[in-house]
């Protein structure tokens, strides 16, 4: 366990959260499911406006399919990059570990809402990730290879259906297209929703684009990873060197 | 109709083969309803919550 630091940092100082290949994992998440839901939304919702405005936008049914598949490639080889990250480095596998869900994120979100609820004075003390943010972690985790179980079973329909019944091929259907919208709520909805406009956070949280939380942040939202960094102290300014005449 | 990937066109017509289950579509759509529910309560509390702190505080 890291021996915490003794001087308290300043409140604005930041603090290393996540590593430029774990921003970069981001990024290439970020990508390859933005352009998969909008391809997908196309047809999913082609009867309706903005499915035909997709449609239209990607060129084509012919063109969506082929951009639908590069992209899920894509995706694939995000997920397999993330695997052997946690596999074969010391710190992936750390992050991976502090993922893990735990008992305790139950009574922390309990914490939470009763927090909100003014049942109580102070938010919870959230250790390195919170348990909303491993929830987005997990959906997104689980929900991407599932997407790509299915993707592959409806890309290769010819050889499924030579191996599968008829009704294989409409069950991956529909949770290949409603895990697809789920996905899409998830990330498009409730994660920006936290990234953007959650309290304290708008016009946006910076961590994903800088990789650093400031100390004041780390310690009203992370206390539990502060109090290890930092110990118990709160971040304080420093007095200007030299001090006054 | 076009459908995804447009493999149900040449399954369903010709042959008859029973149509995809409506019910598993359904089951769906009410998880679906769920989620979005318990996502939008979650929101509406911490939206309502902070704002009531907040307002406390200022008082």
């Amino acid at each position: 366990m890291t021996e915490p630091l003794r001087t308290p940092p300043t409140p604005d100082q930041p603090v290393p959260r996540f590593t430029r290949g774990e921003l970069a994992q981001h990024w290439a998440l970020l990508v390859t499911l933005t352009v998969l839901a909008l391809t997908g939304l196309a047809l999913f919702a082609h009867g309706t406006w903005i499915g035909r405005l997709l449609l239209a936008l990607e060129g084509g049914l012919a063109s969506r399919g082929i951009l639908h598949r590069v992209f899920a490639v894509a995706l694939m080889l995000v997920v397999v990059w993330h695997l052997l990250y946690i596999l074969l480095t010391e710190r992936g596998h750390r992050q991976f570990l502090a993922m893990l869900p735990h008992r305790r994120d139950l009574t922390d979100l309990a914490e939470l809402l009763a927090y909100y609820r003014r049942r109580r004075p102070d938010p919870p003390a959230f250790g390195r990730f919170t348990p909303l943010q491993k929830l987005q972690y997990w959906g997104a985790g689980i929900g991407s290879v599932m997407m790509i179980g299915t993707g592959l079973v409806l890309w290769f329909h010819t050889k499924t259906m030579a191996l599968m019944p008829k009704w294989v091929i409409d069950v991956t259907t529909i949770v290949h297209g409603y895990e697809g919208l789920i996905l899409f709520m998830l990330l498009f909805g409730w994660h920006l929703y936290i990234v953007h406009l959650s309290p304290g956070n708008f016009p946006m949280q910076r961590t994903f684009l800088t990789g650093t939380i400031s100390a004041e942040r780390l310690f009203h939202e992370h206390r539990r990873e502060y109090e290890e960094l930092f110990g118990p102290d709160a971040p304080a300014e420093r007095p200007e060197a030299g001090g006054s005449p | 109709m076009v459908t995804f990937l447009g493999w149900t066109d040449l399954l369903q017509e010709p042959t008859g083969i029973p149509p995809a289950p409506t019910a598993l579509r359904s089951v769906v759509r009410v998880l679906l309803g769920v989620l979005i529910a318990v996502l939008a309560s979650y929101i509406a509390l911490e939206q309502v919550g902070t704002w009531r702190r907040r307002r406390a505080r200022r008082d």
